[in-house]
């Protein structure tokens, strides 16, 4: 068992780079120069190169980009340390006009490790990299993205886990009672309401719930916004009383999560349990006359888990994704509204951040959902 | 099977299963709104009488009419048409364009509002029931209807554009990774080291030199350079494929011929599981807050990063298929790979694909529809179903902006899984 | 299964209690729409910041907000000035102390102007605000008297002491570094280059806990920030045994409140919700529609006083009137062509879908709720005739029929098209820009909407790279110095003179009002400024805004003001 989830840590390596990799094209890629933007301020004090230069440097952007490059001859290879926009594409216009043939020939320059994407996976003289939990800075706040968003990452991650728990809580009940009674009425408006719930947009179900039931119009049960009282929490609370204290700014939220995977995993727990229960083993169990009751819940489901921990890995990124829409609707102070804000503002270190965490999340959900797997199957960590 | 058969299956299916039919039918509907939008909402006339002269501005082209020298009628002037002094006058149903700012009417009338209308006199009536906005307006005094109208063109053509990149790009992978698989194309040291010179070429001429082109190509979308992207696509095509018969030429005399498999499998997965481990609302966000805010890039973007389902699903259905029994026996009359996979497996194949086609087409519908309610990577001046939910926002009391838009792109995913459910179950 | 259903019951029940818990307790619980970027007194940046240091800091001089005139707040009276008009001698009240209960003297006032001007500290963009001050002079005998001595006499040089808090000495320089030199010497960068302990102090000055961390915020006022929940809200209570406990006549040392919460909610429509619910008790933050909308309705105004207060601020259009005619064309550099856009402008129409009809016109770069405003202007009335007109004698002429005017500009066919920037988020921004590019559509003029993040929009005007910009100003009653957004250099050197207005002539008379102390003579000579400003038509001038205050009944001794924040929170008292 330990060697094959080891195997599998190996086998998410390489993922994990290519994505760190998506992540930092995306931020070089980022319009605007960000040594500009965070030297905003000096520009009534008059220093302003003085500013660029110390901001330049800490942001590692004096490096080259990448390991190494693949340019023209007629380039130089110290062509990274213009920093100037403007200044840059004359240069390039001048090289495109008057490098001739050697504009044609290719030419691969090597940096080595002293380059900005290195830097940031690995850290350097001024951060600590990535796989140290540093994101760099904000452009906007100037602060380091990752205690800006730490706080947040909390908000998100228990939203995504509880409401994962909850809907299989829902319907893995719903399931089985579809697979037993499979043309009764009841289970057949539970059938079309679930798949109704299914196509319905989160924004849409969020403003509706809000609407309905935080309007003091309709009915006010819940809060409209937020996440904890207004006094915030008492001094030295327990989790247990912060959650209570919390619990009804949980529910509509937790709603919006939920909803839309239930059709998906009560679907599935219907149809596998129905594959078990025409097996010839559930047969000997009816045949030893054990309850029904005991023969699903001890035998059909755990055999029928299989696919159940497939959809794990199916909804997680959908949860995580769709945490953007749900956070801003509610004002829930977690990592997709924090997005929003970053995106609005164009503060890409913590946009690129939120998508590099929110991957490493997914993939540790994947690893997670393999290790379940060959736990429940023995036959695959044989293999 | 062929396609022939597939497409009389699907009829059947149709005439035999009554819900099927009926979301056909209202997916057709849905389609008819939306190629017919400029007809149906329009703040110009369908066809008016003006000064003598008989004039069709909802149908023109142009801007503009001559009446006579001095005389010049501008057809871009909203929702004076409205108190023109026509002669005779038909309005579309909807006598609204989507951006036409109805002041009378703003900010937010909603549809039981009594609802104003400023006549040729300057005088304030109650509104005509030809004008009446019958789902409400938004602040700036827009007309629901209108937006909804045309927003249905939006939905639709991101959720059919979009699946058809991602189908391309999905079938062919997965097609070419579930038949060669790891070990079935052959190739030798010299043919691999061509293979890789002719991908550094052709990434040197295309991205490095031409860079400016592919920038061009995605900024300004005009289609002279949109061509050039393309011409040199085919271009790098055909440097790949000369190298590689060269190679293989050498390997041949070398006798180094097929000695190493080439991992499609391998790779096309690894990419797969990699597009996977990245949330792809987040990702579409990041990429459309970078760039400029376009229609035509929300399409690509989300077709070139929703591909992988359908590749997954194609890949193990040719992984299925291969193994059939006429599958090798055409092999062995001699037909070659690509006939087999296009011809024999595709059509056997493509109904499971078509599934998630349509599903991946309710999936894109709602990512148009949830960047345009957050706001973010759609151009601020077109009206879709989510911009209009976006407006009600900051204004619940406001319902006729959350429940009309909102209900149109429930019942378009709801048809589009319905369609993909009944298929599935056949 | 019934198990289930009453348990869920049960939690519902819990749900409604605690969901629509009113406010209760001697909390006010304040509305807040943004958060500061930080809370440190002389380095911070964000502009909400300023009402919070209202009540948690306290300055030199305050403003009377019923006069709108200057009120003495630590000083014991307004300062002595001397002939010349360069120095001014306070004295500081007796009787005041800060946290720790030492006394606030002359050295605070002191370290406050060195800190804010030393080279290290990090306020760039403040730094020019302190620059007129040359030293302080420290009474030998008294220290509670010391006289600031300015470099040139200016209208604002006791005004704008208003802005700034007062900091403690004993608490941010222990050591006492800065009391060691001259504000000369803080400012010169090679003296400063060879003084290792001033370097060591500002980077404790400048160290990230004094911009966030509560235990490190500290100040005279009569509240104090205790929690900070950021992205949620910020907490202020009432201090304890403070010395303003026995002051009750000047609304600076009042403390009603036990506490007060700035709860964060971005979002318009739930904050309408909390407010309903009786969670949040004051609001000036709800936007113009939901106002209205909560004024007609009863249930509402049985638990909440709405009322209307005019501001200093204003909304314009700037028009680019120096483009480089290469990447913007040269669309607005004749007045007539800005005369015609300011006719174009819909203004009733935007006042009523935008404003609900609330807002007031602003005719010149000055609110009209000012005293020196010059009530002779006129303001301009929508007319696209008379627009069309202007536009004709202009030059600009559809030859080629698109649609679209155009004109020979230095020889090259230009057409009337053009961006309109404004910044992206706001939906009220982004309607005027739609209304806006609908009307001109109608003089054959094509106008884009350009929405931009806050960093872009306010480099592309500052930079001189637009074409047409939306924008607001935020004013006081203070003095109005117009060089910052009308004189030529602010234009040349990058600064808030987006359109390139300015004149020699124009140039002089902003430096005349600078210097006239005498309020007579000033208002003179700012009316005559308006007039300039109104004859160019660099903007088009829209509207003033007006403040929608909200607040829950159960607060007594609810007075508004035009002065920004408009209410003063610390002065409602709860009813018995």
């Amino acid at each position: 068992m330990l060697g094959y989830v080891l195997k599998r840590i190996l086998w998410f390596v390489p993922t994990l780079f290519a994505v760190t990799i998506i992540g930092f094209i995306l931020l070089a890629n980022a319009p605007g120069d960000p040594v500009n933007l965070l030297s905003n301020g000096a520009k009534a004090s008059g220093n302003i190169e003085e500013q660029k230069t110390f901001w330049r440097k800490k942001l590692g952007l004096d490096l080259p980009l990448f390991y190494f490059s693949i340019t023209t001859l007629s380039e130089p290879d110290t062509l990274y340390k213009v920093y100037d926009e403007q200044q840059l594409k004359i240069i390039k216009k001048d090289l495109k006009e008057n490098g001739g043939y050697k504009n044609y020939i290719p030419k691969i320059i090597w940096y080595g490790y002293h380059n900005q994407y290195h830097q940031w996976l690995f850290g350097g003289a001024n951060s600590k990299g990535i796989i140290r939990g540093d994101f760099g800075i904000s452009y906007i706040k100037k602060e380091p993205v990752i205690s800006i968003i730490k706080d947040k990452l909390i908000w998100s991650v228990f939203f995504s886990v509880v409401s994962i728990i909850l809907a299989y809580m829902i319907s893995i009940p719903i399931g089985i009672k579809l697979a037993e009674k499979p043309n009764s009425k009841s289970s057949k408006i539970t059938q079309v309401t679930l798949f109704l719930l299914y196509s319905m947009p989160s924004f849409f179900v969020g403003i509706l719930l809000l609407m309905l039931f935080a309007n003091p119009d309709v009915i006010s049960i819940f809060p409209p916004s937020g996440i904890k009282p207004i006094e915030g929490y008492a001094d030295g609370a327990s989790i247990f009383s912060k959650f209570i204290d919390s619990f009804p700014y949980m529910i509509l939220p937790m709603i919006c999560y939920t909803y839309s995977s239930l059709a998906f995993i009560s679907k599935l727990t219907a149809t596998s349990i129905n594959e078990q229960l025409s097996l010839d083993y559930i047969k000997t169990a009816r045949a030893k006359g054990l309850s029904e009751n005991n023969i699903i819940w001890k035998h059909a489901l755990k055999n029928s888990a299989l696919p159940l921990i497939t959809v794990f890995s199916a909804v997680f990124p959908g949860i995580i994704g769709g945490s953007v829409i749900i956070e801003s609707i509610f004002t829930i102070p977690g990592m997709g509204l924090e997005t929003v804000k970053a995106i609005i503002s164009k503060d890409y270190p913590i946009v690129i951040a939120v998508i590099t965490l929110s991957s490493v999340l997914t993939i540790f959900s994947y690893l997670l959902a393999d290790i379940l797997y060959a736990w429940v199957d023995p036959r695959i960590r044989n293999k | 099977m062929n396609f022939k058969e597939t497409y009389h299956s699907y009829k059947t299916l149709l005439s035999k299963n009554r819900a099927l039919k009926l979301c056909v039918r209202v997916f057709l509907i849905f389609v008819c709104v939306a190629l017919l939008a400029p007809f149906l909402s329009n703040d110009k006339p369908l066809i008016c009488k003006y000064k003598g002269q008989w004039l069709f501005p909802a149908f023109s082209f142009k801007n503009q009419h001559i009446i006579s020298e001095n005389d010049i009628i501008n057809y871009n002037m909203g929702n004076d048409w409205k108190t023109l002094n026509t002669d005779f006058s038909v309005f579309a149903p909807c006598a609204y364009s989507p951006n036409t700012i109805d002041a009378a009417n703003a900010p937010r009338k909603s549809p039981f509002d009594a609802q104003e209308f400023v006549s040729k006199n300057n005088t304030t009536t109650s509104i005509p029931y030809k004008f009446r906005h019958w789902l409400g307006t938004t602040q700036n005094g827009n007309d629901v209807l209108s937006g909804i109208i045309h927003g249905t063109k939006i939905s639709l053509s991101v959720g059919i554009f979009s699946m058809l990149i991602a189908s391309i790009i999905g079938i062919i992978l997965g097609a070419c990774a579930g038949y060669f698989e790891n070990n079935s194309i052959k190739i030798g040291y010299v043919q691999l080291l061509f293979l890789l010179i002719g991908i550094f070429i052709s990434y040197f001429y295309c991205v490095v030199v031409r860079g400016s082109n592919l920038a061009a190509a995605f900024t300004i979308s005009n289609a002279l350079d949109i061509l050039r992207v393309f011409l040199l696509l085919y271009l790098s095509y055909i440097v790949i494929k000369c190298l590689l018969k060269i190679g293989n030429k050498i390997d041949v005399t070398l006798k180094t011929d097929n000695i190493l498999n080439f991992p499609l499998d391998a790779i096309v997965s690894r990419i797969i599981e990699i597009l996977n481990s990245i949330p792809s609302l987040l990702l579409i966000i990041a990429l459309s807050a970078i760039t400029k805010p376009s229609y035509t890039l929300l399409i690509s973007i989300i077709g070139f990063l929703s591909w992988t389902t359908i590749a997954r699903l194609t890949r193990a259905e040719y992984l299925k298929t291969k193994q059939l029994d006429y599958i090798t026996s055409s092999k062995a009359i001699g037909m070659s790979d690509f006939a087999i996979m296009r011809k024999h497996i595709l059509p056997n194949v493509f109904p499971i694909i078509l599934v998630q086609i349509i599903f991946g087409m309710a999936g894109a519908v709602l990512i148009e529809a949830s960047l345009s309610f957050i706001g973010v990577g759609i151009p601020s001046n077109t009206v879709s179903w989510g911009s209009l939910l976006n407006e009600a926002r900051d204004h619940f009391s406001a319902w006729w902006l959350v429940v009309f838009p909102g209900l149109c792109v429930f019942t378009l995913i709801f048809i589009y899984n319905r369609i993909a459910t009944e298929i599935m179950g056949k | 299964m019934k198990f289930l259903c009453y348990s869920i019951l049960i939690l519902l029940i819990c749900c409604f209690q605690i969901g629509c818990k009113k406010q209760q307790n001697n909390t006010l619980v304040v509305h807040l729409l943004s958060e500061p970027d930080d809370m440190h007194p002389t380095n911070g940046a964000s502009a909400i910041r300023a009402e919070i240091n209202l009540y948690t800091n306290l300055s030199l001089l305050r403003v009377n907000y019923k006069t709108g005139e200057l009120l003495p707040c630590l000083a014991k009276a307004l300062p002595a000035v001397s002939s010349d008009g360069l120095s001014y001698t306070y004295e500081i009240q007796d009787g005041l102390s800060w946290d720790d209960k030492s006394h606030i003297t002359a050295a605070d006032i002191a370290f406050t102007t060195k800190a804010s001007k030393c080279l290290f500290t990090n306020n760039p963009g403040l730094k020019p605000y302190w620059e007129n001050i040359k030293e302080i002079k420290i009474d030998g005998a008294n220290k509670q008297k010391f006289t600031i001595v300015m470099k040139r006499p200016y209208i604002l040089n006791t005004w704008f002491w208003t802005d700034f808090p007062i900091i403690q000495e004993g608490f941010y320089d222990k050591n006492k570094t800065l009391a060691k030199y001259t504000e000369a010497q803080l400012t010169d960068s090679t003296f400063l280059k060879t003084k290792a302990d001033i370097k060591q102090w500002a980077e404790e000055f400048n160290s990230p806990k004094y911009y966030t961390d509560p235990n490190f915020l500290s100040g005279a006022g009569p509240y104090k920030i205790t929690k900070w929940d950021k992205g949620v809200s910020i907490t202020l209570e009432k201090k304890k045994n403070h010395w303003s406990e026995n002051c009750q006549e000047n609304w600076y040392c009042q403390a009603n409140a036990d506490k007060i919460i700035l709860k964060l909610n971005t979002n318009n429509a739930s904050a309408v919700l909390e407010l309903k619910n009786g969670i949040m008790d004051i609001s000036g933050m709800i936007d113009y529609a939901s106002f209205t909308e909560l004024s007609h309705d009863e249930n509402f105004t049985k638990n909440y006083t709405l009322k209307l207060a005019d501001t200093y601020n204003y909304t314009y259009v700037a028009m680019n009137m120096k483009p480089d005619g290469q990447k913007h064309q040269k669309l607005f550099n004749d007045v007539l062509v800005r005369k015609a856009m300011a006719l174009l402008t819909p203004y009733e129409q935007i006042n009523k879908t935008l404003y609900e009809n609330h807002n007031k016109r602003v005719v010149c770069p000055i609110s009209p709720n000012k005293i020196d405003f010059n009530t002779d202007l006129k303001p301009v009335k929508y007319n696209v005739k008379k627009a069309k007109e202007l536009l004709t004698q202009a030059g600009w002429a559809d030859t080629d029929n698109d649609q679209i005017l155009d004109k020979l500009i230095d020889g090259k066919k230009v057409k009337f098209e053009f961006a309109i920037n404004f910044i992206s988020g706001s939906k009220v921004w982004e309607d005027l820009a739609k209304q806006l590019a609908e009307s001109m559509n109608k003089a054959n003029i094509f106008a884009m909407l350009n929405p931009l993040d806050y960093n872009g929009f306010f480099s592309s005007v500052t930079s001189h790279e637009f074409d047409m910009s939306i924008g607001a100003w935020q004013s006081s009653a203070t003095p109005e110095d117009f060089s910052q957004l009308w004189s030529s250099t602010a234009w040349k050197g990058n600064g808030l003179n987006f359109t390139g207005f300015g004149t020699p002539q124009s140039d002089a008379l902003i430096d005349s009002i600078n210097v006239s102390v005498d309020e007579q003579k000033r208002i003179a000579l700012s009316k005559r400024f308006q007039k300039l400003v109104y004859d160019e038509q660099p903007y088009i001038f829209l509207f003033t805004q007006t403040r929608r205050i909200i607040v829950n009944k159960r607060w007594d001794n609810l007075e508004v003001y035009t002065e920004y924040p408009g209410v003063l929170l610390n002065t409602l008292k709860l009813k018995d």
